[in-house]
């Protein structure tokens, strides 16, 4: 097995708004950097530097414009997550690679406990230990159990983030990706987020994670990825 | 990877005009918009190809008029197409030129179709519970008891109610008319199943529940289907990955999300930002 995970090579990505004659929009230019098994890395920068985009790029909800980004799965051969076919990275993302968006598209008429239990479900596990494993996570995020049957487009902002963040840990994945997971959560709720992202990483699992909180990022970052939109990006080894 | 269940090449349906004798012309075939500038025959469908993977929903979005239901009617045997393959389940022989009983085994135990329009899906002479008995018997069911066991079955899988087996379609609501379609289209165990504008005309309340049952039957049955639906938050809510047509052609593909968040067309952009 590869030390390497992940490696991000010349990425760039642009928008061109054909609604507004084809405006062109740099979300970020020219930005590398490797990431190691079991690795965290903090990504910064500004508002509009283009922090979600690289996360989106790396999951295909946005299309790469230039670069690649070679995964290397724990089995099998390395895939370019850029460049390689829709079907692949839907197998991808059902077996090996979470994410957690900065803002939550609730699903309607699904409650948050069988959201939680299709994420499993869909790698595969069996029905009830899915079920179980979702009510434990949902109760270690402080979901309350009343909730549990009930539709996430009626919770609150950090309700609704708890349930995202959960379908997300809740797999396990090789590789997670998150964006700004805390930001809408009070400090407790917050804290436990963290700890769970922890336990995940100390499992193995390589974690590429936005916090808009610099305190936070310096406290358990390997490295960090400073984005600066137009001007690429710097990395550097954070000495904890 | 997972294996693919359908696979379509070059699928192109022309309607020649009146004054073409039903023929095409050499410039049909360059046309880019669905009217050739030259004969002015309608190209409903030009030279699609797509696949579709096992227990994926692919939803095919586009404005009306864009070519959805031809796509899958001609899949559906509904509709010659002019050119075109398209292979089932890795075997070698193009679809289209089976015979016709060959065909109509492909219709009876390979696949199961919705149609927008119910009257096209059932007939209306007939109950209910008739509708679907009669896929049943073409699949050469012959017991009394064993029918009616598998239409209870079909009829509670598809939520509809028991004691309205023996009524006429006809006395139905929009949204049973469709649940009814669907127990047909599911009958015989299917691997594909074409879903047309299933929601449509229906209001919101019955066209939710008709979307959870369609999301319920993919995750139980595993179920490959073709979506088609000009409605993005029905996509959105079903499709692993969308196909946008536009004239007749696809214009793109790309998973649901990203067809959404980074459309790259302008056609596509103006769909997804009028819808948000
Ligand atoms: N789907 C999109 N279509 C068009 N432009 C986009 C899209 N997504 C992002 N952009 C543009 O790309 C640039 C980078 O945006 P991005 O969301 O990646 O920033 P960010 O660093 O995550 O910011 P924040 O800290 O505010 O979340 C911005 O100029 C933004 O307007
Ligand atoms: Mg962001
Ligand atoms: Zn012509």
């Amino acid at each position: 097995m590869k030390d390497i995970i992940l490696e991000v090579r010349n990425l760039s990505k642009n928008f061109n708004l054909h609604l507004l004659g084809d405006k062109a929009v740099v979300a970020f230019q020219n930005v590398s950097f490797t990431l190691k098994r079991g690795e965290f890395l903090g990504i910064a920068g500004k508002s509009g530097s283009g922090k979600s985009s690289l996360i989106k790029c790396i999951y295909r909800t946005y299309l790469t414009t230039y670069g690649e980004i070679i995964y290397y799965p724990d089995n099998g051969n390395p895939i370019d997550l850029a460049s390689c076919p829709d079907e692949e990275i839907i197998d991808l993302r059902r077996r090996k690679i979470g994410y957690v968006s900065q803002f939550f598209g609730a699903i309607p008429r699904v409650s948050c406990e069988d959201i939680v239990t299709q994420a499993l479900i869909q790698q595969g596990v069996n029905k009830d230990e899915a079920r179980n494993s979702a009510q434990n996570m949902l109760s270690r995020l402080l979901i309350p159990k009343k909730l549990f049957d009930a539709y996430p487009s009626t919770f609150s902002g950090g309700e609704k983030q708890r349930v995202n963040i959960a379908q997300a840990l809740v797999k396990e994945t090789e590789l997670l990706l998150i964006d700004e997971p805390t930001a809408s959560l009070d400090k407790p709720a917050g804290d436990i987020v963290l700890e769970e992202i922890f336990r995940l990483k100390k499992r193995g699992t390589s974690v590429i994670g936005i916090f808009h909180d610099d305190k936070e990022l310096r406290g358990f970052a390997d490295k960090i990825l400073v984005m600066e939109g137009e001007k690429g990006a710097r990395i550097y080894e954070n000495d904890k | 990877m997972r294996e693919w269940i359908l696979k379509v090449e070059g699928l192109t349906k022309i309607y020649p005009a009146p004054a073409q004798n039903g023929r095409i012309c050499p410039e049909c075939l360059k046309s880019t918009a669905n009217k050739c500038v030259s004969c002015g025959s309608t190209i409903a469908v030009a030279s699609a190809s797509f696949t579709l993977y096992q227990r994926e929903i692919l939803g095919v979005m586009g404005e009306s008029g864009s070519g959805k239901s031809i796509l899958v009617r001609s899949l559906y045997f509904d509709i010659i197409p002019t050119f075109g393959e398209a292979y089932l389940n890795r075997e070698r022989k193009n679809i289209f030129q089976l015979n016709s009983q060959e065909k109509r085994r492909l219709k009876n135990f390979n696949m199961g179709i919705a149609y927008q329009n119910p009257h096209l899906g059932l007939n209306f002479d007939i109950s209910a519970g008739g509708n679907v008995a009669e896929k049943l018997l073409v699949a050469n069911w012959r017991s009394h008891s064993n029918i009616r066991k598998r239409l209870i079955d079909l009829f509670e899988k598809t939520e509809l109610p028991l004691n309205r087996m023996d009524d006429f379609p006809s006395t139905l609501s929009g949204g049973m008319q469709q649940r009814i379609q669907i127990a047909k289209a599911l009958a015989n165990n299917p691997e594909i199943l074409f879903l047309d504008e299933p929601t449509s005309g229906l209001d919101l309340s019955v066209q939710a529940r008709l979307l959870d049952l369609i999301k319920e039957i993919q995750q139980e049955l595993k179920i490959s289907m073709i979506l088609v639906s000009h409605d993005l938050g029905v996509l959105r809510l079903l499709a692993d990955r969308i196909l946008v047509m536009k004239e007749g052609r696809i214009i793109e593909s790309g998973l649901t999300d990203q067809i959404l968040e980074d459309p790259q067309c302008h056609y596509t952009q103006l769909l997804v930002n009028s819808m948000l």
